[in-house]
């Protein structure tokens, strides 16, 4: 078996140095990729689209790729040559990924330049089509190779190596000033989460698995947060990609953008969900409590019997916090519903925004789903109203210096444990 | 000083290089001989105030610490006695509904024009509660569906339309609400933010029919989409020049108030 073995290499060398009568050095410098149904993918900080080529050798270069399913590739590569007797012409091919191949194509080789020689594969088709509707998702490798004795014998060219992204259907177009860009993490988190996927139901259903596990990430592997901090201006998907930290609204944002990637786009989709504001013996009911809080023993349940637990806490409150800075507490957080990469997130809210898609409440932040409005009261501990009212009315010295100031405003909460005593509304947007 | 007639003549010609990046909205307010109106930087609304009895064209920027909707649609507001109202849609988890109503005193406002929204911020200036949001969003909402405005003189008027409902509110200072009706049959027809004026008991609206109803005059709307609230004067004009965009970074204004336009006088 060896010596077979032996024989078998002993031929398959002889072929190679009878075939290479000149010595040659070929290396890949750069790949173009475009065609009709090419998309140009956005950097995730807003700052345009990656360049092309988009693969180069120097600087190093992989910049990610997408497509519409049903569509052609087009490529175009640029190689250097140096070699002490080059033929006139050579031959090029490239054999990617899941067998999407750029065809043979005969290039003359420029006899007015010294060496190196640039050789350029034109423009071209790959070899075969994306299937039509559905979606995919590749790390594309090209092997390229060239020959020069007219396709006998192949020497490898180089590689080259693109994230590439195949949407169901035409992504929906930008909408900047709302924070929609085809960033790179959304096709990221579109295609791979929906690799394979035929339908908007699988494809829904694939994409949203992606967030119930509470663990997404960048593109590039960085985790995206639910309230890193106890406050967050961000709001949009492109805040929320720069920051990598964001409230509900970046996250119901992010979810939508996500299914736009594949060209899924509904109306009535983008919910925000309020305390229905029910009067109170102390004001009308204006916030919810996501779970988990204990609730101690009121002190003051008689001035709101309605709402007999209070904290306190002053202007500042929470602005740059990680855990609720309450100057007197009788209701606590406690560790409950785990958001986006945060195991103790933000629970003290006003409202929430929530998706709603084909018939189903998507609640992005928490991972969670649910079937009617009324089963997100199951994921709550109480509900609240803030009072702004200051330290005289209050008898409260919320500064610490000694005088009940009404010049100086404290903040209340009035919270129940009683879950039945309001309930959520919805505002209805089309995002 | 200008004041109680527009029989006066007069000629006020702005041609004012300034440098926010985008002018918002359509309307400027006259009030105890400033002129204001709104612009924006990256985030943040800008006031822009300009004092009619100077020849210098200084302006004064000040940061209105709330937020238009995310979504484009103007911020709502007005000026009367050195405040300003508006109703703060910023997209804030923390912000309570009842809290949206906001009266800020135009001259503790910051000149940090910089400055990043915090959450005393969007507590904070709080008027009253906002009974007339309360009210419309006590049942399901869809934004495409709501227009709301708000104008004052004396008292407070908040308008809101949705699919349900179609109300006019006013408020006392000490913040009692109250339904009036004030409201045409056709008022679902408002076209927009900022296009409402309450003064002698008449509310004033543009319409997308292209009238002006309950006024003395009939103005074109479509042809005069800047409105000028002269309170002053207690007259409202619509302006034919708009804001004459030249690039990104430069607006110039020009708004001129035509000679003995008592076409425009309320009564």
């Amino acid at each position: 078996m060896k010596k077979l073995l032996l024989v078998a290499y002993s031929i398959v060398q002889l072929g190679f140095i009878q075939a290479q009568n000149f010595t040659y050095n070929i290396s890949l410098k750069q790949v173009s990729f475009s065609g009709t149904d090419y998309y140009s993918v956005k950097k995730d900080s807003s700052t345009g689209a990656y360049s092309t080529p988009q693969w180069k050798s120097s600087p190093s270069t992989s910049n990610p790729i997408a497509y519409k399913s049903g569509s052609y590739m087009n490529a175009t590569a640029t190689f250097e040559l140096n070699c002490s007797n080059a033929p006139a012409s050579v031959q090029v091919r490239g054999f990617g990924t899941d067998s999407f191949n750029f065809p043979v194509q005969t290039i003359a080789i420029p006899t007015s330049t010294t060496a190196p020689k640039t050789i350029i594969y034109p423009v071209i088709n790959s070899t075969k089509m994306f299937e039509a509707n559905k979606v995919k998702y590749y790390n594309y490798i090209i092997n390229w190779e060239m020959s020069f004795d007219g396709g006998v014998h192949w020497y490898p060219a180089g590689t080259s190596t693109n994230k590439l992204y195949v949407t169901w259907h035409a992504i929906a177009p930008e909408n900047v000033g709302r924070g929609y860009q085809w960033f790179h993490t959304l096709f990221e988190l579109s295609c791979k989460s929906a690799n394979n996927a035929t339908s908007e139901d699988s494809i829904i259903a694939q994409t949203y698995r992606e967030f119930q596990d509470n663990d997404v990430k960048t593109w590039d592997g960085s985790p995206l947060k639910y309230y890193e901090r106890l406050y967050s201006p961000n709001s949009q998907t492109d805040e929320l990609l720069y920051d990598h930290t964001g409230q509900c609204y970046c996250w119901a944002h992010l979810f939508i953008d996500v299914l736009k990637i594949q060209g899924i786009i509904k109306t009535n989709n983008y919910i925000n969900i309020r305390a229905q504001s029910v009067s109170t013996s102390c004001g009308s009911i204006g916030s919810f409590l996501v779970k988990n809080w204990t609730f101690s023993t009121p002190t003051d349940s008689i001035a709101c019997s309605d709402m007999p637990y209070k904290n306190y806490y002053d202007a500042n409150f929470w602005s740059n916090d990680v855990y609720y800075p309450f100057t007197y507490t009788e209701v606590s957080d406690q560790t409950g519903l785990i958001g986006q990469t945060a195991p103790n997130p933000a629970s003290y809210f006003s409202n929430h925004q929530i998706c709603f898609i084909n018939g189903k409440y998507y609640d992005p932040s928490y991972g969670l789903m649910y079937n009617t409005l009324s089963d997100i009261r199951a994921g709550i501990d109480g509900w609240s109203i803030r009072i702004t009212t200051n330290e005289s009315a209050e008898g409260y010295d919320i500064n610490g210096d000694s005088v009940f100031s009404p010049g100086v405003t404290v903040y209340k909460m009035r919270a129940t444990r009683n879950v039945n005593a309001s309930n959520f509304v919805q505002t209805v947007a089309s995002y | 000083m200008i004041k109680n007639s527009f029989l006066f003549c007069f000629l006020i010609l702005f041609s004012l290089l300034v440098q926010a990046q985008h002018y918002e909205g359509n309307k400027v307010v006259v009030d105890q001989g400033k002129l204001y109106s709104l612009t924006s930087n990256n985030r943040n609304i800008i006031l822009e105030i300009r004092n009619l009895d100077s020849n210098t064209n200084v302006i004064t920027y000040k940061l209105v610490p709330v937020r238009k909707m995310e979504d484009g649609r103007d911020l709502v507001w007005d000026i009367r006695d050195g405040y300003f109202y508006t109703i703060n849609m910023m997209e804030q988890a923390n912000m309570e509904l009842s809290e949206t109503l906001k009266k800020i005193k135009i001259s503790e406002m910051s000149s940090d024009l910089s400055y990043k929204l915090t959450t005393a911020d969007f507590m904070a200036n709080t008027y009253i509660p906002n009974k007339p949001f309360l009210d419309v969003y006590a049942q399901e909402v869809k934004t495409n569906e709501l227009v709301f405005d708000i104008s004052v003189t004396d008292k407070l008027y908040v308008y809101v339309t949705n699919k349900n409902m179609t109300a006019t509110y006013t408020a006392s200072e000490a913040g009692d609400w109250e339904k009036i009706e004030v409201n045409p049959s056709n008022m679902n027809h408002i076209i927009g933010y900022n296009h409402m004026y309450y003064n002698n008991e008449m509310i004033i609206t543009q319409y997308d029919c292209g009238e002006c109803k309950k006024t003395k005059a009939i103005i074109d709307v479509k042809k005069y989409p800047l409105m000028l609230i002269n309170k002053d004067t207690k007259a409202i004009a619509a302006l034919s020049h708009l804001p004459n965009v030249e690039d990104e970074n430069k607006i110039i204004i020009s708004i001129f108030l035509q000679k003995n336009s008592s076409n425009y006088e309320f009564k």
